[in-house]
């Protein structure tokens, strides 16, 4: 099979084409992501509307670019696969609309595909992982525990209850004043500071069940500062370090308990897989690599690049609907919703609070 | 013989699509659709019932604002799919030009036409056009208030024989003291893509590229500077 792959949910406009079979690795073919980091960073996070603009104006380049660089036709397709949620709905829209275009001219099998489904089974395309296995998704928008059993099966056992970890990120960089896009900016920081100096919280440690909270740990960072102002560069580095610190002891230890919690459901080799943009920064990764073998878990995560947003994972979570024979009528596809809240475990679905 | 071509609107609140071919011109409007959900099964369905050979046009044509953002995107990326699948030319029109195509039918003379839409908070998106469909004022937006004078320098208002679009009301109100006798044309009831059909069979593609037409700036501030 060999699919292709549209995603525009948020602040890339990604295509890449992936072929392959289930349970993977799949083979990627081409995969073109058209950031847009540049026309977001004077407002220190994406604003919607500029990214729908560029969706808009993008969208078909970047996906005859990775026709091209795959080296397929159209016709040489099993399907198109596209984001249609969750996510900012202008940029849905262009995407999805995009697709359907394509997919009416063209004759072929339309793929909506849920966005935080496509990082959770990115895995599968990179390294073949056998469901079941237990994921931590962490991203912008997300920050979830969930036991991965099929392309459309998911529990979730746990999830933040005010910001995604990835917007932790982001409001903590802005606040130290070290600019757009947050992630990067805090690690980097983070690598010479000393995480010691400054003591801040950790949110809901100790408390039973599997859920995240980051927006006390937000308030802290912000009241230190106060405190230690004027803010020298180390006195920054510092206190980026203890914030990453904070966020990894918080991240590893709802993990473990989580990994204690569902062993028993997950094998003899159980398999724990990290994903979504946070899961690029490397002091996080190396701490859940050494929670994952004290609990005797395999540990695997996409490459960097395949953490963040892009096409690829678009492609092979459509490859997998396809496979699994959950891809819609000619008639349903053109009707097809696009979802700015979209739950992968779907007795969520509805729940006041809960982005995805 | 002139290309079979697609048009496609869902720049307002209305959704429509017409085929024009060597049979003839067809067109299909829905008042009350979603243009995610429903017009990529109405270009289905007008293609099926247009008979084109493999239901398939050899160009296809498409609003590219000023209207709503969301809504005209949603038209704008559905076109170039198609275009893409099919692998034929993509004509972009502003929706004034289409306003002013569909008024065209009903002037008498030749004179310019004038299109306007109500851009809320008191302004108005604006365009002026030969009686070719020339432009003589490219699409902008202003205050009402300031009509008189963005209009003045680049156009005789009084020479101006008809005005089409929700904003038309508002330009006859304003331009009346500086001479307009234009009539206001009720628009067409079968929406903006049957005025634009034949038009863009005809068109040169390479005049006329598909870029989404906004007339304003993405809602958004720069981010203050971190205290």
């Amino acid at each position: 099979m060999i699919v292709l792959g549209i995603e525009t949910s948020c602040d890339e406009t990604a295509a890449a084409v992936v072929a392959g079979g289930v349970p993977g690795p799949g083979r990627i073919l081409s995969n073109v992501v058209a950031s847009q980091t540049a026309e977001h960073a004077p407002f220190g996070g994406v604003v919607p509307e500029i990214a729908a603009r560029a969706h808009a104006s993008l969208v078909d380049g970047v996906t005859r670019q990775a026709l091209s660089d795959a080296g397929v036709g159209l016709d040489r397709l099993s399907g198109i696969a596209v984001t249609a949620g969750p996510g900012l709905i202008g940029g849905v829209v262009v995407g999805l609309l995009f697709a359907k275009g394509l997919a009416l001219a063209s004759g072929l099998p339309l793929l909506p595909v849920n966005h935080l489904a496509a990082h959770a089974l990115t895995v599968r395309l990179t390294d073949g992982v056998a469901f079941p296995y237990l994921l931590l998704l962490i991203s912008g928008g997300h920050c979830q525990l969930i036991i991965v059993s099929g392309p459309s099966e998911y529990e979730r056992l746990g999830t933040t209850i005010d910001d995604a970890a990835g917007e932790a990120f982001d409001k903590t960089a802005k606040l130290l004043g070290l600019g757009y896009p947050g992630g990067p900016r805090v690690e980097t920081a983070a690598r010479s500071g000393d995480p010691f100096r400054f003591s801040l919280p950790r949110p809901l440690l100790d408390s039973p069940g599997l859920d995240f909270s980051f927006s006390g740990l937000k308030t802290a960072v912000r009241r230190a500062a106060e405190l230690a102002a004027p803010l020298s560069d180390p006195g920054v580095r510092d206190l980026a370090a203890a914030f990453q610190l904070a966020v990894t002891d918080i991240l590893v230890n709802r993990t473990r308990r989580a990994m204690a919690a569902v062993r028993g459901r997950l094998g003899p080799t159980p398999a724990f897989v990290v994903a979504g943009g946070v899961a690029a920064n490397q002091a996080l990764r190396t701490a859940l690599v050494e929670a994952a073998s004290l609990e005797g878990f395999s540990f695997l995560a996409p490459p960097p690049s395949l953490c963040t947003d892009n096409g690829a994972m678009v492609a092979w979570a459509g490859l997998e609907l396809f496979a699994a024979g959950q891809g819609l009528g000619a008639d349903e596809q053109l009707k097809v919703s696009p979802r700015a809240r979209w739950p992968l475990d779907m007795r969520f679905a509805g729940v006041p609070g809960a982005k995805a | 013989m002139i290309p079979s071509t697609l048009a496609i609107d869902s720049a307002f609140g209305a959704l429509s699509v017409a085929v024009a071919s060597a049979r003839g011109t067809m067109s299909r409007i829905r008042a009350d659709g979603r243009a995610a959900e429903d017009l990529g099964p109405m270009v289905r369905d007008i293609l099926a019932e247009a008979g084109l050979h493999g239901h398939r046009p050899e160009r296809v044509a498409v609003t590219l604002g000023p209207g709503g953002f969301t809504s005209l995107r949603a038209g704008l990326a559905l076109a170039k799919g198609l275009a893409m699948g099919w692998g034929v030319p993509l004509l972009g029109f502003t929706t004034l030009f289409a306003l002013a195509a569909d008024a065209r039918r009903e002037a008498t003379e030749n004179k310019p036409i004038a299109a306007a839409i109500d851009a809320k908070r008191g302004e108005v998106f604006v365009a002026i056009f030969g009686p070719d469909l020339g432009v003589l004022v490219a699409p902008l937006v202003t205050p009402v208030q300031d009509l008189a004078v963005a209009l003045r320098a680049r156009v005789a208002i009084e020479s101006i024989q008809t005005i089409a679009g929700t904003g038309a009301g508002m330009v006859v109100e304003a331009l009346r003291p500086f001479g307009l006798t234009a009539q206001v044309c009720a628009p067409g009831e079968a929406g903006l893509a049957l005025p634009l059909v034949n038009l863009a069979a005809k068109a040169d593609p390479a005049a006329f590229p598909a870029n989404a037409v906004y007339l304003r700036p993405a809602d958004a501030r720069p981010m203050a500077p971190t205290q």
